[in-house]
């Protein structure tokens, strides 16, 4: 325990960021705060991916990440829209008010 | 190709039925044109039949190859020996003096297209189990004669009783082809072979026993259903409820004695066991004297020739039973005469007097229609057995079989005491006196083409214990006069006229009321009561098994419960979308947590 950054050290941080995206989500009202809880989710196993790959070597988590980097580009471009879309019909984006599918 | 030529007689009627209801419908006239011509062809193929080759030999007709697997050959072929040779002559030439009645009969009937369709089909049927060379073909056509008299019965359908009677008749004689078909089966497995012709050879190898009774006795239940004997015999009073020439052609004179055809084809199988052959002479015996009984209190012109009927056809299972097949067929030959001309006659009463079927509704009829006047009291005396009418002849050569069974000769000989009492009843109410009703006064008689086939039945009434019946047969006469039989049945039936006489001469209402003769001995009530009864107790059961358990219970209640499932399950729907990441999360959570824990072990 040096000081020394081991590969624990991030992947706890990765769980921290994995942990506190999951409380956005799960808890924030705001569509736009839960969209960016979501980002967090995906950064958080960046981290981790990017983390391992540097430590054992290897270069195919790095891979995978930029699968990642480019799917969540993707997904923020779409939920963005359909954000603004359903803003645009109901004047809010709390999440509690997103309930019409129901019974 | 010439060969097969003799199918000509047994497919032309089936021809004329399939032309009639295909293309003749709208066309009455040429319908029975038609099917009348399919009816004399037949006829007279049947004759150039009966005398083709020597009297008495076999005439040999290619079969046509049906059914074939392991163990179980039938042909389609025709058996041509002497005895379907008479049996086909006579069943083509009553039914085509049916046919020609018929014309006149339904005169007015706006469906006689349909009538006439199945009349062809019926002879094409009857035909078909005349001829048939092993039983499975015989049971085919057994089953569509049974569809024809349905139909034929139910003729007019619109009328409740005739529908009624059609099922009756249908659904008893269900209960006799069981047993017939168990017969027919029980034959094949005991001596291996349906066929006719095969089975007299086949018969060494028998292992008796009960088996043989028992497949005997199958075979005699199809005959007790077809033939109306007892205890299935309550279908036949009723099918009166059709035309008066189905009732002549199906329920007198051919239909029902292809019982007693049968019977006479499978004799050598029922002689194997003497429990079949004196159970058939009995109920044979039975059945002479209880419908003559019957008859003595009905008042329904055409039901008490059915009851007459009844009582002839067990004059023929009991010489069946007897072992004496010659004057059965005898009888069943006069028998199809007397008793057709007789239902002709009662017919032409019932048109004469515009549908009155009561005789104590008719009365004072001979004097307005003297022809049937005249040709029913030929036919009573034939029927009687008064000599030397055709029905002597032939009840002679069976009373003189029953000399040695003094129980069954007085049995049978009694019921003619009683036959003889109905039939001059019946005469005398109907025909003597003066009218009771306004459809007798008014009574006339029909036209030439009713006149005429009564005619022709009157005269072979009269002569026809004169045909060679027994060379038509190529046997010997067996009737080795036994005098005592020939006279003590003969003062009997002469006996009979003389209470009927005083009884009925001037009565114009029945000065007699024996209810249980009235109620036909309460056989119809005892069905009801014990089996219908029972049965529609059964039959509400399994409703009501059918109504909770199954539809209810299993059907209905599988929908219900998944529609409960559902109803449940939706409340879990809640919409938000952040309660279902965090059930989500849950269930991937809980899902590491069990990869992990096996993962360990």
């Amino acid at each position: 325990m040096g000081g020394e950054i081991t590969l624990g050290h991030y992947l706890v941080l990765s769980g921290a960021l994995f942990l506190i995206g999951l409380a956005g989500v799960v808890l924030r009202r705001s569509l736009l705060v839960v969209m960016m809880s979501l980002e967090l989710l995906l950064n958080a196993a960046n981290l981790a991916l990017v983390a391992v790959g540097r430590f054992q070597g290897i270069p195919d988590p790095q891979v995978a990440v930029f699968f990642v980097i480019t799917v969540a580009a993707a997904e923020a471009a779409l939920g963005l829209a359909i954000l603004v879309a359903i803003f645009r019909i109901k004047k809010t984006t709390a999440a509690d008010q997103m309930a019409s599918l129901r019974f | 190709m010439i060969a097969y030529s003799p199918y000509l007689v047994l497919l032309l009627p089936l021809f004329a039925a399939l032309v009639i209801r295909l293309f003749l419908h709208p066309f009455p006239r040429f319908a029975i044109s038609v099917s009348t011509l399919a009816c004399l062809g037949s006829f007279i193929g049947s004759l150039l039949l009966l005398f083709s080759g020597a009297l008495g030999s076999t005439v040999a007709i290619p079969a046509i190859p049906w059914i074939e697997f392991a163990g179980l050959k039938a042909d389609f072929g025709l058996l041509m020996d002497p005895l379907a040779r008479l049996m086909a002559t006579l069943v083509s030439g009553i039914a085509l003096l049916v046919h020609i009645y018929s014309i006149g009969y339904l005169k007015e009937d706006p469906h006689r297209s349909r009538f006439f369709a199945e009349l062809s089909l019926f002879v094409f049927s009857m035909m078909g189990i005349v001829l048939a060379d092993n039983l499975v073909t015989m049971f085919l056509f057994w089953e569509l004669v049974g569809l024809s008299s349905y139909l034929l019965i139910g003729f007019w359908f619109d009328r409740p009783a005739a529908g009624a009677a059609a099922n009756k008749a249908f659904l008893v004689n269900r209960i006799g082809d069981f047993g017939f078909i168990l017969g027919i089966l029980g034959v094949w497995s005991l001596f291996g072979t349906v066929s006719l012709v095969d089975l007299p050879s086949s018969l060494a190898a028998s292992p008796g026993g009960w088996a043989v009774t028992a497949v005997g006795l199958g075979l005699f239940c199809g005959c007790l259903g077809k033939s109306a004997q007892f205890p299935l015999h309550v279908w036949l009073p009723d099918s009166m409820e059709g035309p008066t020439p189905v009732s002549s052609l199906l329920h007198a004179a051919t239909m029902v004695v292809a019982g007693v055809y049968m019977l006479i084809r499978v004799l050598p199988i029922l002689e194997l066991s003497t429990v079949t052959m004196t159970t058939i002479a009995w109920v044979g015996g039975a059945m002479t004297l209880l419908p003559a009984l019957i008859a003595c209190q009905q008042n329904d012109i055409k039901r008490i020739l059915a009851y007459s009927t009844l009582s002839e056809i067990a004059y023929m299972v009991m010489a069946v039973g007897l072992g004496v097949t010659g004057p059965a067929m005898y009888h069943l030959t006069m028998h199809a005469f007397f008793k057709c001309l007789l239902f002709l006659a009662a017919g032409s009463v019932i048109h004469g007097c515009h549908e009155v079927q009561d005789i104590w509704k008719m009365g004072g009829l001979g004097k307005r229609m003297p022809f049937t006047a005249i040709v029913t009291g030929i036919g009573t005396l034939a029927l009687c057995g008064i000599p030397p009418l055709s029905g002597f002849w032939s009840k002679d050569e069976i009373f003189a079989a029953t000399a040695h069974h003094p129980a069954l000769a007085l049995v049978s000989m009694v019921a003619g005491f009683f036959t003889s009492f109905f039939m001059l009843r019946l005469i005398l109410v109907a025909f003597g006196g003066s009218p009771r009703s306004e459809g007798a006064r008014h009574a006339h008689e029909g036209s030439a083409s009713l006149i005429f086939p009564m005619l022709i039945l009157a005269i072979l009434s009269v002569a026809g214990g004169f045909l060679p019946v027994n060379s038509f047969l190529g046997v010997a006469p067996e009737g080795t006069h036994v005098s005592w039989t020939l006279w003590v049945s003969l003062v009997l039936a002469l006996a009979g006229f003389v209470p009927a006489f005083f009884i009925y001469r001037v009565a114009t209402r029945d000065p007699l009321s024996i209810p249980i003769l009235q109620g036909k001995f309460y056989v119809d009530e005892f069905y009801n009561r014990v089996l219908v009864a029972n049965q529609d107790g059964l039959g509400k059961l399994a409703d009501a098994f059918e109504g909770w358990v199954v539809r209810g219970f299993l059907v209905r209640g599988s929908g219900v419960m998944a529609r409960a499932a559902g109803q449940g399950l939706r409340l879990v729907q809640c919409g938000q979308v952040q309660v279902y990441a965090t059930v989500f999360i849950l269930g991937a959570l809980s899902l590491l947590w069990w990869i992990l824990k096996s993962g360990v072990r």
